[in-house]
């Protein structure tokens, strides 16, 4: 199975890279792969994602195939999904 | 509720072209010229927004800016010059404003949106347009055209990404509900390019003009997130709560 992850806004510094395809295998969700892809590419992503408790901070919004999704409710993911994580940006 | 101003007859001319739009005509402009509309910061993304709507032929602009035009401003701060530099912004915006429409009402407030004012500025106008750098202005503004009933353009960029929203009272969240706390890393200033600064404030412009006229499909419930990187635009449809 494979999900692609996009990364918005300062994450994709923090990342390193604007998007990734991966291969979680099968029965994961969205939010399980949030904290892999945390755990995957360590600081300073981790600290933009996450906060102490393993939470998606709310700076952060997270969207499945274009619909926002909500950290309380496990949303499966299915082949070819993609994954988009957004951090809070501003003008000037 | 706007009340519709009606039109001269060099108005008539000089909003031929766009009163030509079908669902827009004589009566959408004469909604355009009896609104006002608040614009919070006029550097790269409000400059051209509040460019757009004079052009468009907005009756009254409210502009808040504090501080003097500096050189870093330049790269995309489209109303603000190099004869200006060291010079009140807002009042540069406004001078460059009225030769572009001379029958258009600026008041310029040389200040930031803050808590002292914030009730005033959002009071004093029908619509919101959200480009400031900072959160805490954002977040006053939004919890002020909340509490008021007033809708908000919400414009945002970095680097070479944008985006944008409309947030309707009693339809939609404001950001304060979307974002509930403020990004501890998020600076003053940050990477971007002029050009994006000025395509997100000519489609936030085109959200404003939207609300106002009451035509086309404003960007409620739904972020538009663009990069112009890679030239991908794409919708995102927000959660309800």
């Amino acid at each position: 199975m494979k999900v692609k992850i996009r990364y918005c806004g300062q994450l994709k510094q923090a990342a390193g890279c604007a998007a990734e395809e991966v291969d979680p295998g099968g029965g994961l969700s969205a939010q399980e792969l949030i904290a892999g892809a945390a755990a995957r590419h360590g600081e300073p992503l981790t600290g933009y994602l996450l906060d102490e408790s393993g939470r998606l901070r709310p700076t952060v919004l997270a969207f499945v195939n274009e619909e926002q999704i909500d950290w309380e409710t496990p949303r499966p993911l299915g082949d070819g999904d993609e994954l988009v994580f957004m951090s809070a940006i501003a003008g000037g | 509720m706007i009340e519709p101003k009606s039109l001269t007859d060099e108005e008539r001319a000089v909003y031929e072209w766009q009163m030509w739009v079908p669902e827009f005509g004589e009566e959408g402009q004469e909604k355009l010229k009896g609104a006002s509309v608040l614009i919070s910061r006029i550097g790269g993304l409000g400059g051209v927004v509040a460019y757009e709507l004079a052009a468009a032929g907005v009756g009254r602009l409210v502009l808040a800016h504090a501080g003097d035009v500096k050189p870093s401003d330049l790269n995309r701060q489209l109303l603000m010059t190099h004869d200006g530099l060291g010079k009140s912004r807002v009042e540069s915006a406004a001078r460059r404003l009225r030769e572009l429409n001379p029958r258009l009402e600026v008041e310029a407030v040389a200040e930031n949106i803050n808590e002292g004012n914030a009730a005033a500025l959002v009071g004093s106008v029908d619509l919101v347009v959200d480009c400031a750098p900072l959160f805490e202005e954002r977040f006053q503004m939004n919890r002020e055209a909340k509490s008021q009933g007033k809708p908000l353009v919400e414009c945002a960029m970095y680097e070479m990404e944008a985006q944008l929203t409309t947030f309707l009272p009693g339809e939609t969240r404001y950001l304060h509900e979307l974002y509930p706390e403020k990004p501890e890393w998020w600076k003053r200033e940050f990477p971007v390019f002029g050009a994006v600064s000025g395509a997100v404030g000519c489609m936030g412009a085109m959200e404003a003009i939207k609300v106002i006229s009451g035509i086309g499909e404003p960007l409620t419930g739904e972020l538009l997130v663009f990069d112009l990187g890679e030239m991908r635009f794409h919708k995102m449809k927000l959660g309800p709560s």
